[in-house]
């Protein structure tokens, strides 16, 4: 028996399932390849939701292990898979520590929120929630960071853990101030934010021992950005020139409140309102909307060329075509399935039941709800199915790896881990994977 | 036995092939050349993932992320008769269930406490420290928001359109039955009373000692006896100070229940069958409350207690229907046939509300032939 040379040998005499979605390519080994079968993926999430249900949603931190087991084993990196090192019972602890520090202190806030504000002075109520809002982003960019530690640390490549330094308040605290300044700026710093807390974030980042640069400007983004934002801007200032008429009308509806007139139909009004207004700028935000995807893939390849682990320079090739077309195939099986759900499935049933009165009108509320959930859930399964594990298949895909051979020099590193898991990005509901 | 192997130690990034042999005393990794590079112990050995077909068997070391990674599937075979926990992380053990059962268990034990006894005690004790006037402002604020939500009558000429009833008469009348249903109190609370103009029939006590009663409640009931037992329940809700707690519970039980269902799918219909369900629970022990203290009122002020049950008896008729004038009532006062013998049981005094005097009666119907924006206070002391 002689020893294998690598995995990706072993994977090819093993042979790619004629007709399966597999990735990995026979020959050539990529350097990167997610190479998960949609049909396994499907199971574990179709179980995953049985089980949540069951357990009145106590199972989604095993369930969320699950899904991340198969997505980083499926990760494989010069032939080498990545492996999930998090255990759902981790997750578990880091929700029950939530429960008794962050559920209290929520409490007490909201609690505390009518005797905090000053009602004599005007606007005090709106700073009251504006410092809310600010302190909740705080607060939620905070769970990013320990969010992403925790994922690091748990996350192991020929079996050498990756990690985290850093802290979550200074991390959050980039990101506030720079909020406030894209705030400020119309929207117009935004590449200054994302490579202030992308850049925070990388050189924390380790690979055992090896630390992690970047070198990123966010002038090599702001023609990018331009692109984007310029139609956005264009259609503020149109919609101010051209809507001399419109703000004259809801000015006098404002007066009109103010003198307190009594408003019999208050519909009527306000499409009397709105109908001033010409309305044709706003189609320029929905193109600033959509340019959005194409700045931030290009903003990923920016970020990922500008990234070293150690000697190994990281380079990527992701289209924005491809992701154009993974959410345009998304929105349209999404749109279609509610619709169906709704007026089809919905519609028929009234019209066979002849549903009428008040039992009648119970009926379809609870039947309305139960399809809205089901609208709910098939959302979030083809979102993880198909959008999220295109976009990764693409990401790998589309990475390569130079100078590979200094990682083989990298040394597990002896920081102390995090003891659990990701609580306050639970509770604030943080998504992810 | 012997494989060949890819050999992780845990240590370096790099893959050192390998050749194992899985003795009794666990597994000894040798280089190829033939070097000893490491011995697992037996006890530690354990499979860093369920083997399946076609992939390479992933071994390692228990508490460590050293990786053997081996083609031959056999290899399982040859381990699991030597490695005690080989399937640690794959089959869930007796005692890592019993630790997930345990946790479990002490969450719900948590939260049952949170729930059952730190929202109610915590609500009250907040409620008895909130001053007046910052209930005064809420029970207002409550009150504009609910007359943006209910269906204002506009059948009337203009001056019945607005959302307040405000015809003097009515008002003094409804001030004589309110001084009534006080009568003899050693110390009547600071009560407010408005009629909002709408078809809807139900009535809320506020915070602030704000009693609201509707247009359609006062046209659908039958006598002047009914809205005073209507009137003495709120009050009685006044009295116990529910309306300020529930608006603490109900933000306290929002958060733990939305903190526990978490992102589950479906959050959004446990979160609000939770928070009914738990809602209902306090509500009922606070109508209780509520209607013990109004028969005790009624009786205190010598109001016969027939129209109470009356009221009752037609709501839950109406219930029993399906559909009615008086469900609106129900659907924020759960309603039990408990509830309804306890009122039937009651000692009931004989008194009319105005006496006999029909007119006062007829005058407190036509409140809402006159309204305003603004709500009108019939203010008690």
């Amino acid at each position: 028996m002689t020893p294998r040379r690598d995995n990706a040998s072993a994977m090819n005499e093993s042979g790619g399932i004629p007709g399966e979605d597999r990735v990995a390519q026979p020959g050539q080994p990529r350097t990167v390849a997610f190479d998960g079968l949609r049909h396994e993926f499907g199971r574990l999430l179709i179980r995953n939701l049985l089980l949540n249900l069951l357990t009145l949603g106590i199972y989604r931190f095993w369930a969320k292990t699950r899904v991340r087991h198969f997505l980083w084993r499926h990760v494989k990196i010069l032939g080498e898979p990545l492996e999930y090192l998090g255990t759902g019972t981790e997750l578990l602890i880091g929700f029950l520590a939530v429960v008794v520090i962050f559920a209290p202190v929520a409490t007490a806030y909201s609690y505390a929120v009518p005797f905090l504000i000053p009602w004599e002075i005007p606007f005090s109520g709106i700073a009251i929630q504006l410092f809310y809002y600010a302190v909740l982003v705080f607060l939620i960019q905070m769970a990013v960071y320990r969010v992403r530690r925790y994922r690091l640390t748990r996350t192991a490549w020929r079996s050498v853990r990756f990690g985290l330094h850093g802290s979550a308040f200074k991390y959050a605290s980039i990101w506030l101030l720079h909020g406030l300044m894209t705030l400020a700026t119309l929207g117009l710093a935004y590449p200054w934010l994302r490579v202030a807390t992308t850049r925070y974030f990388a050189r924390n980042a380790r690979f055992g021992s090896t630390s992690v640069s970047f070198n990123a400007r966010a002038g090599g983004l702001f023609r990018r950005w331009l692109t984007v934002a310029a139609p956005g801007l264009a259609a503020i200032g149109l919609f101010i020139a051209v809507n001399e008429e419109g703000f004259e009308a809801l000015g006098s509806l404002w007066n009109a409140l103010r003198e307190g007139k009594v408003i019999t139909n208050p519909v009527a009004l306000v499409l009397f309102v709105v109908r001033k207004f010409n309305l044709m700028p706003l189609w320029l935000v929905v193109l600033s909307f959509s340019l959005f995807v194409w700045y931030r893939v290009g903003e990923f390849r920016y970020f990922v060329n500008a990234m070293r682990i150690g000697e190994t320079r990281l380079s990527s090739r992701m289209d924005t075509a491809i992701v154009y077309g993974v959410y345009f195939a998304f929105i349209v099986v999404i749109v279609g399935a509610a619709l169906f759900l709704l007026f089809g499935v919905l519609g028929s049933l009234i019209g066979f039941l002849k549903l009428g009165g008040i039992t009648g009108k119970q009926v379809i509320f609870l039947i309305t709800t139960l399809l809205l959930l089901a609208i709910y859930w098939f959302y979030g399964f083809v979102r993880m199915l198909f959008v999220k594990v295109a976009l990764l298949t693409n990401i790998c895909e589309t990475l390569s790896l130079e100078r590979q051979e200094a990682l083989d020099r990298t040394v597990q590193a002896t920081a102390a881990l995090p003891s659990h898991g990701e609580g306050l990005a639970d509770a604030l509901d943080v998504a992810g994977l | 036995m012997r494989f060949a192997a890819n050999y992780y130690d845990g240590v370096a990034a790099r893959s050192q092939p390998a050749v194992i042999a899985v003795t009794d005393v666990g597994i000894i990794i040798f280089a190829v050349h033939g070097a000893m590079l490491a011995h697992w112990p037996a006890e530690r050995v354990i499979l860093a993932e369920p083997p399946r077909d076609g992939e390479p068997v992933r071994i390692g070391l228990d508490g460590t992320t050293a990786r053997l990674v081996i083609d031959d599937p056999r290899v399982v075979e040859a381990l699991d008769r030597v490695a005690p926990r080989l399937y640690r992380q794959v089959r869930l053990s007796w005692g890592g269930l019993a630790r997930i059962v345990g946790w479990a268990g002490a969450a719900v034990g948590s939260i049952t406490f949170i729930l059952l006894v730190v929202v109610p005690s915590l609500s009250e004790q907040l409620a008895a420290v909130t001053p007046h006037t910052v209930r005064e402002r809420i029970g207002f604020m409550t009150l504009r928001q609910l007359t943006r939500l209910v269906k204002i009558d506009r059948s009337g000429p203009p001056r019945a359109r607005r959302a307040y009833c405000s015809d003097t008469e009515g008002r003094n009348a409804l001030e004589a039955m309110v001084v009534r249903v006080a009568a003899g109190m050693a110390e009547p609370p600071s009560l407010r009373i408005v009629v909002v103009n709408t078809e809807l029939d139900n009535a809320f006590a506020l915070p602030g000692g704000i009693v609201v009663l509707t247009k359609g409640l006062i046209d659908n009931a039958l006598s002047a006896e009914e809205v005073a037992g209507v009137i003495a329940h709120e009050i009685g809700h006044i009295h116990y100070d529910h309306p300020i707690q529930g608006m603490y519970r109900t933000a306290a039980v929002s958060i733990v229940v939305g903190l526990v269902t978490g992102d589950v799918a479906g959050g959004i219909l446990i979160t609000g069958l939770g928070r009914w369900v738990l809602n209902s629970g306090y509500s009922r022990v606070a109508e209780r409350q509520a209607d013990d203290y109004a028969l005790e009122r009624l009786y205190a002020a010598g109001i016969d207690s027939k129209g109470f049950e009356e009221f009752f008896t037609r709501a839950l008729a109406a219930q029993a229907q399906g559909e009615g004038a008086v469900s609106g009532f129900l659907s924020t006062h759960p309603l039990t046939r408990e509830r309804i013998e306890t009122v039937r049981r009651a000692a009931r005094a004989t008194g009319k509300v105005f006496g006999g005097d029909h007119r006062e009666w007829r005058r407190l119907r036509r409140i809402c032939r006159r309204t305003r924006t603004a709500p009108p206070p019939v203010r008690i002391r």
